[in-house]
């Protein structure tokens, strides 16, 4: 075979190669496709390091402010005790959180490693449940849409179960409304959450802090945190006095 | 339907061997009973929602007369069922057919309720023998 | 170049080119836009048969081979639970559920999927189930930490999901009265059927410890309605009504 040939015959088998392999060329490794229109991909294990918090203190109505923390903590820790459900926002820093933007595009599931329900994001255009036949939940319901690069999440519907404080002060409650914005930096190798609260009950202003979770190292494994409410050992430790002699 | 075989299959159906508040065993499973009467109170709560029924004497079963326990199921077992917290309230009329107790207690374990348009609501998603759901969610 | 080598090389490209279209276009076809199945969405069990209860809904399932010393205890089992004891306390202090229990449950669960991982979300008091599908292996043993879900990674062989999956914490019991155990070993297919209107899962248990054989059945889910949303399934063991049951009423 001539060079000529064996050029010609190289360059047929290159062609079959590359047709063979363009239909996997638009995925890679890390997530779902992304090319010019869609959403960035926020999936992934995502974890809160000592500087991931701006938090500053929430404007709170006079009454809430004047509120005894010693109620806010007995709350919390009969949640605890009990192995309630957590609910939002303290689900948020049950680090590593594990976020699956779901390749339909339709949903967006945050688990932690907490015995507590996952959030359901629905992003398929849905609105809320109407408040008449909704059970307020501790993690309430959330419906998300993107604006560019930026996911912005509203929920509503949330019950009273679980760790119901606010990162800044107050709690949440039924009239709590939560709007968050998630959007990737540092190339994707950082997460950040904007959460803005909003509650008659609660807020003299609306409650506005940031996490930027760090990306989890490659194979982090999820973690779940049980939970024994008939674990007398671990039910004196909550309820008792820190330090005090069983 | 034999009582060991169901015994077993929740027991084991339930995720840890011999798991459960309280056992099905109590309820007459294979007894369908019809209440029909006024409903005193509609608890819709975990783990199980409770209807308080009251039923006059006069009732077509006599047997039913008396004020009942009916027991559901966990609101969200329900809730894929067409069940809300709103579906009853008191002073509700209501036909509901369940499975009594097997002690005489009057209480029973919720099966269906039959809605004024003849449509049923379900505890769960058992359906009656022979009558399966052929892919809606309800029935 | 000779005649006969033209020819030969025309050949060739005449038949490998359009070749390899078919099998690009082929496999677009029945993996569209070069993916896997979408198995995403809720789930749900029905009762396609009209078994009469749920515990009916079961009876279907293949009994397990079980060792002797398994097939006992669950006899003593059921015989305490048809005495109408509590044998476990385990929903009075709403212990977490551990697989397959939610897969056999009445609530419904949602899978959501990735390229690298799918979650099983179920409604009940328990954790979601990761399933891996980056590559990864199974953790050494000796740095494997049991879990009520265990450790679970897939693959795709064509359009069916394959899990396998080690690590149990173990206590739970399966459909056809096997039982789950530290050692015990899960693989499960998943595919969609009827349109993508049903999914099926295959479940095969294997542990020594417990079978003498390993132990297969299926169940089935229906795609639940558009709209669907999670409820949460609270369990709280501080309430009294959480230990009860069926109170007779005031007889007024």
């Amino acid at each position: 075979m001539t060079l000529h040939e064996r050029m010609a015959a190289g360059s047929a088998a290159v062609a079959v190669l590359m047709t063979c392999l363009l239909p996997a060329a638009g995925q890679n490794s890390t997530g779902s496709v992304h090319g010019t229109g869609s959403p960035p991909n926020l999936s992934g294990f995502w974890e809160l390091h000592f500087d991931s918090r701006n938090v500053p203190p929430a404007s709170l109505k006079p009454e809430v402010a004047a509120e005894d923390p010693a109620i806010q903590y007995k709350k919390d820790m009969t949640e605890i005790r009990w192995c309630h459900f957590i609910g939002v926002p303290y689900d948020m820093e049950g680090s590593p959180i594990d976020i699956l933007q779901n390749r339909n595009g339709k949903e967006v599931i945050i688990t932690s490693s907490l015995r507590t329900p996952a959030r359901h994001i629905y992003t398929d255009g849905r609105s809320h449940v109407s408040p008449d036949v909704f059970d307020p939940v501790s993690n309430g319901h959330s419906i998300g849409n993107w604006e560019g690069e930026t996911l912005i999440v509203d929920t509503v519907g949330f019950s009273e179960e679980g760790m119901t404080r606010i990162p800044g002060g107050g709690h949440r409650t039924t009239g709590s409304h939560l709007i968050e914005r998630y959007r990737l930096l540092d190339g994707g190798d950082r997460l950040s959450v904007i959460f803005t609260w909003e509650d008659p009950k609660t807020f003299s202003q609306p409650h506005t802090y940031e996490f930027r979770y760090y990306r989890s190292p490659k194979g982090t494994e999820a973690r779940e945190f049980d939970c024994d409410a008939n674990d007398p050992e671990r039910a004196a430790f909550l309820t008792g006095t820190p330090g005090k002699p069983r | 339907m034999n009582i060991k075989a169901f015994g077993l299959s929740v027991v084991l159906s339930i995720g840890i061997p011999a798991f459960g508040h309280h056992s099905f065993a109590m309820f007459e499973l294979t007894k369908d009973v019809t209440y029909e009467g006024t409903v005193l109170d509609y608890r819709w709560e975990n783990p199980h929602t409770h209807i308080i029924v009251k039923i006059d004497p006069g009732a077509v079963d006599a047997g039913t007369v008396g004020t009942w326990d009916i027991e559901g199921g966990a609101t969200n077992i329900m809730g894929r069922q067409g069940w809300n917290r709103a579906t009853f309230k008191s002073g509700d009329h209501i036909k509901v057919v369940a499975h009594p107790m097997k002690d005489g207690t009057k209480g029973a374990s919720l099966f269906y309720v039959i809605l004024p348009d003849g449509r049923r609501l379900y505890h769960d998603i058992a359906r009656p023998k022979g009558e399966g759901s052929a892919g809606s969610s309800n029935p | 170049m000779d005649q006969g080598r033209k020819i030969v090389l025309k050949s060739a490209l005449a038949v490998t080119i359009p070749l390899a279209w078919i099998v690009a276009a082929v496999g677009q076809s029945a993996r569209p836009n070069g993916s896997v199945p979408d198995l995403s969405g809720f789930w749900e069990r029905k009762d396609e048969v009209g078994s009469g209860s749920f515990g009916g809904t079961l009876e279907r399932i293949p009994r397990a081979a079980l060792k002797p010393e398994i097939i006992a205890a669950n006899r003593e089992a059921a015989a305490r639970q048809a005495r109408g004891e509590v044998v476990s306390l385990g929903s009075k202090w709403c212990l977490t559920n551990q697989y397959p229990f939610f897969m056999q449950h009445s609530a419904v669960w949602d899978i959501v999927q990735t390229d690298n991982e799918i979650v099983q979300v179920p409604e009940v008091h328990t954790f979601p189930r990761h399933i891996h599908l980056d590559g990864r292996p199974h953790p050494d043993a000796a740095y494997l930490q049991p879990s009520v879900n265990g450790h679970a990674i897939g693959h795709w062989e064509g359009d069916t999901l394959v899990v396998d999956t080690v690590g149990f914490v173990g206590g739970a019991g399966t459909p056809g009265g096997g039982r789950v155990g530290p050692e015990s070993h899960l693989i499960e297919r998943f595919r969609l059927r009827d349109g993508g209107k049903m999914l099926s899962v295959t479940f095969t248990w294997e542990d020594p410890s417990i079978y003498l054989k390993p132990h297969t059945y299926e169940l089935t889910y229906h795609r639940s309605d558009p709209g669907t949303y999670a409820f949460e399934e609270y369990c709280h063991a501080d309430d009294p009504v959480q230990g009860g049951s069926v109170v007779e009423p005031p007889q007024k």
